[in-house]
């Protein structure tokens, strides 16, 4: 039980390993009870991905470089993460390493079963202790209070066959319940929360690496404008020798419509002119004579 | 002349699109309106000189010889590309190689958070069952976290009621 309740420091570790992920990027946050869940991790997570990618040189005008700004890049030669382990590889060296001689020496195990005993609770060793120095394992000594022995351990027998299985169980659940919350929880979580932590963080990297478009994208748009300038200027060109010619060709057309007019003035004029009154009043008296021979065919 | 004469735009925007987080497709997004933009200011132009029916001129106006020296000055003429006189190209650069140290920070950074995540996935397995570990153990594998004498804490011994923990003065 006592080896168990140890495991709470795994637990705390892993707890204070958010934490200090958390601080990271939020600098201050007084809500503790969020940190415990996973879920919230992944959020805090997602958070300093955004921070940086494809548009972070852009961004950095208009949001503050938070994470950049608290973990200075590169200047750790060694993790906190790294310096753990090499501890526990240390620890592995002494306590499982090649010079630890487990076969004769095996490390001690919090047994599942109690040992063997003696009227249902006495430990055996008890028994085995006087064996070595008297020769016998045990010295009966009967005296006056001897009937109380009978009726103390008659009632601890009874107990023992009637609630012990049951509260026996009930304290192996117990332990089973503090193994799972403090030891094989927080292994899982820590876990879970390394395998996010590499997939978040192969996911940043590769849309850092998406920079490269927008690079080239800019660069593009330098030879793009340029493009758009040229073509403007040889459409200028064009348009210019155009309107010239078709300048002249408007001249030309004018000045020939303009002759016709005056000509056709002229000879309508020169006519009107050449008609005498005489020639003018034969023409009508010509014209009455007509009508009256046609009024009366009608 | 010209280094190279663009008409469409050669960067893959679907694969740059991909790359781009969720919160900054808007980015993306005005970045992308400005390059069809510079698209459609291209295509507003022709490429190349049009040709322009001089014969037809020729038979209309009465002084061919004017449309000849026309057509030779227009079919000569040289129209120099223009050149990026600002040297905005190598100013993007810059830009590009300033940009590049800070992403290579940063993905250093990224790459020491998937190796030191990956150690632990490596090693975690290893640690010692709980009904191996003993006190013993416990302070070799956890020494910032075992009973130190020479580092005591106050009560209750948990790390934000220390003195210098972040939180400490909001408790």
């Amino acid at each position: 039980m006592l080896c168990v309740v140890r495991w709470t420091t795994l637990n705390e570790w892993v707890k204070t390993q958010q934490e200090k992920h958390v601080h990271k990027q939020q600098g201050n946050n007084a809500d503790d009870e969020d940190h415990n869940h996973l879920g919230n991790e992944r959020k805090e997570r997602n958070f300093l991905v955004i921070i940086r990618g494809v548009f972070g040189t852009l961004l950095k005008n208009h949001t503050p470089f938070r994470v950049l700004a608290v973990i200075p890049a590169g200047s750790r030669s060694k993790s906190e993460v790294a310096k753990q382990i090499e501890q526990w590889d240390k620890a592995q060296q002494i306590f499982y390493g090649p010079e630890r001689d487990t076969k004769n020496f095996p490390h001690p195990v919090q047994p599942v079963e109690s040992g063997k005993v003696r009227l249902g609770f006495i430990p055996e060793e008890w028994f085995q202790f006087l064996y070595p120095k008297t020769g016998v394992t045990e010295i009966w000594v009967v005296d006056h209070g001897f009937a109380e022995v009978i009726g103390f351990y008659g009632a601890i027998f009874v107990l023992t066959k009637t609630v012990g299985g049951r509260l026996a169980k009930w304290m192996d659940d117990k332990n089973d319940k503090v193994i799972e919350e403090r030891y094989a929880k927080p292994v899982e979580k820590a876990k879970a929360m390394c395998q996010e932590a590499v997939k978040a963080n192969e996911q940043a990297i590769w849309q850092e690496e998406g920079q490269k478009y927008l690079w080239e994208a800019k660069k593009e748009h330098v030879a793009l404008q340029l493009e758009a300038a040229y073509r403007r200027r040889l459409d200028q060109v064009y348009k210019e020798v155009k309107n010239r010619l078709d300048y002249h060709m408007e001249v030309q057309s004018v000045k020939r419509r303009f002759e016709q007019q005056h000509m056709v003035n002229w000879i309508v004029k020169s006519v009107k002119q050449s008609i005498t009154p005489q020639q003018e009043q034969e023409n009508i008296r010509s014209c009455i004579a007509t009508l009256n021979s046609l009024a009366k065919t009608a | 002349m010209a280094a190279r004469r663009l008409a469409v735009s050669a960067v893959d925007w679907t694969a740059f699109k991909q790359r781009v987080p969720p919160r900054q497709q808007e980015f993306f997004k005005a970045f992308k309106s400005k390059n069809d933009n510079f698209v459609n200011r291209v295509h507003q132009y022709p490429a190349d000189l049009p040709k322009i029916d001089f014969s037809y001129y020729k038979g209309k106006l009465p002084f061919p010889a004017l449309v000849d020296e026309f057509q030779k000055g227009y079919e000569n003429v040289s129209i120099p590309y223009p050149t990026d006189k600002s040297n905005t190209v190598r100013e993007i650069e810059n830009q590009e190689k300033e940009a590049l140290e800070v992403s290579k920070k940063f993905r250093a950074e990224r790459q020491q958070e998937i190796d030191d995540a990956k150690l632990v996935l490596s090693k975690i397995d290893s640690l010692p069952k709980p009904d191996e570990m003993t006190m013993e153990m416990y302070a070799y594998y956890f020494p910032e976290k075992a009973i130190n004498p020479q580092r005591p804490t106050f009560w209750p011994h948990i790390p934000k009621m220390q003195p210098g923990h972040p939180d400490s003065h909001l408790i």
